[in-house]
């Protein structure tokens, strides 16, 4: 028998085996790093697309909130768009014309301007406040609000929830604040209640 | 990293999995240059489609998922599916084998099915439900095909198999000489 042709290898266990197996594989596929171009270069901040909409939403959102800011009255003026609007198809006379006529800033006329729908005092944001709906052949509906007491109104007009409004002196110097789906209608109340004494509708 | 972006989650697969998947697909196709190619398209997919990656921890054996179905594209034509375990002849030993070491030779001489799972226990010690993931079979189904695939490796390598198992080995092929 020879020894170098008939040796038989010992049995390995299977950790043993494990351990040869492992160390041969490792020499046997060394491996080494990636090469550069399997890597990606970073995108510039800006050129990324989820970035880009981003800005361009916030830009939107923020170019619609400052447009809505911007065009956005004043509380009172809100509260009253309001009240116009849940009162717009109320009719009557719950003050007298002669009172309405006072608090309007115009004592020495006789007749309320154009064809007045309701008349009533009522609450805006707190304050008291006379209220006057009439209508006026040449611009449409308004409603007039004048205040008892001094309020906080600067001389301005806008457009909020679909209607005109606008803030005038009255001939006495109180604030007049003007509602109209019309801007014609403001123009025309505003000449109507600020000239010379109404004499007669229209 | 709370905000990566993804271009530098992918460099870090790049960075982290390379090697290993580079001496995966090294072991598996039996080449070197191939392998690098494999690795190419590996990574190309896996850019393509790393939405589809829901879990960070599976990313080695995602990605090995996606290498291992590169790596038999790209092998000999004709190679039919990963799962064929008969197929003697696809798992020929190049010619130059005779000049490598005994487990390499070895483990070019065994059925795809059992070089990968071999790959994986070697190479990485990856945990049974990863590689359960990484070759998209059982838990339990790695733990059997592993074993069968040690002992086609210890009788491939001329160590005795406490238990005749059934295996498959391609027998060598001599070269020309």
């Amino acid at each position: 028998m020879n020894p170098d042709t008939d040796f038989d290898p010992p049995a390995l266990s299977d950790s043993e085996f494990d351990l040869r197996a492992r160390a041969e594989l490792a020499i046997a596929f060394e491996a080494s790093d990636a090469p550069a171009q399997l890597y990606l270069k970073p995108k510039p901040l800006f050129a990324r697309r989820g970035l880009q909409r981003f800005l361009a939403a916030l830009l939107l959102a923020g170019g619609a909130s400052g447009g809505v800011l911007a065009v956005r009255p004043p509380a009172m003026v809100r509260d009253a768009i309001d009240h116009e609007y849940h009162e717009r198809t109320l009719r009557g006379s719950f003050m007298e014309q002669r009172q309405l006529l006072m608090h309007l800033g115009m004592r020495e006329a006789k007749v309320l301007p154009g064809f007045p729908q309701l008349m009533r005092p009522c609450d805006i944001e707190g304050h008291l406040a006379y209220h006057l709906t009439t209508f006026f052949e040449k611009g449409g509906m308004v409603t007039v609000y004048a205040f008892d007491q001094p309020v906080d109104l600067r001389e301005t007009s806008g457009w909020w929830s679909n209607v005109h409004w606008k803030v005038i002196r009255s001939r006495e110097g109180k604030p007049l604040l003007l509602v109209a789906q019309k801007k014609k209608a403001l123009a025309v109340a505003q000449t109507a209640l600020q000239a010379t004494p109404v004499s007669g509708p229209g | 990293m709370l905000f990566q972006s993804a271009e530098s989650r992918y460099n870090q697969w790049v960075h982290e999995h390379y090697r290993f998947l580079l001496r995966s697909a090294w072991a598996l196709t039996g080449s070197r240059a191939i392998a690098e190619d494999v690795l190419q398209d590996c990574f190309a997919n896996a850019w393509k489609h790393r939405e589809q990656l829901r879990d960070p921890a599976l990313v080695r054996a995602w990605l090995f998922q996606i290498m291992r179905r590169a790596a038999f594209r790209q092998t000999v034509p004709g190679m039919q599916s990963l799962d064929h375990e008969e197929q003697p002849e696809l798992a020929a030993p190049d010619p130059g084998l005779d000049d490598k070491l005994d487990v390499v030779k070895a483990l070019a001489r065994l059925a795809p099915i059992h070089r990968e799972v071999l790959v994986l226990f070697y190479f990485d010690d990856m945990p049974t439900a990863l590689m359960a993931e990484a070759l998209e079979i059982a838990p339990g189904t790695v733990l059997s095909r592993l074993a069968r695939a040690r002992d086609a490796l210890k009788l491939a390598m001329g160590a005795p198999v406490p238990i005749k198992a059934d295996v498959n080995v391609t027998p060598f092929r001599r070269s020309k000489t």
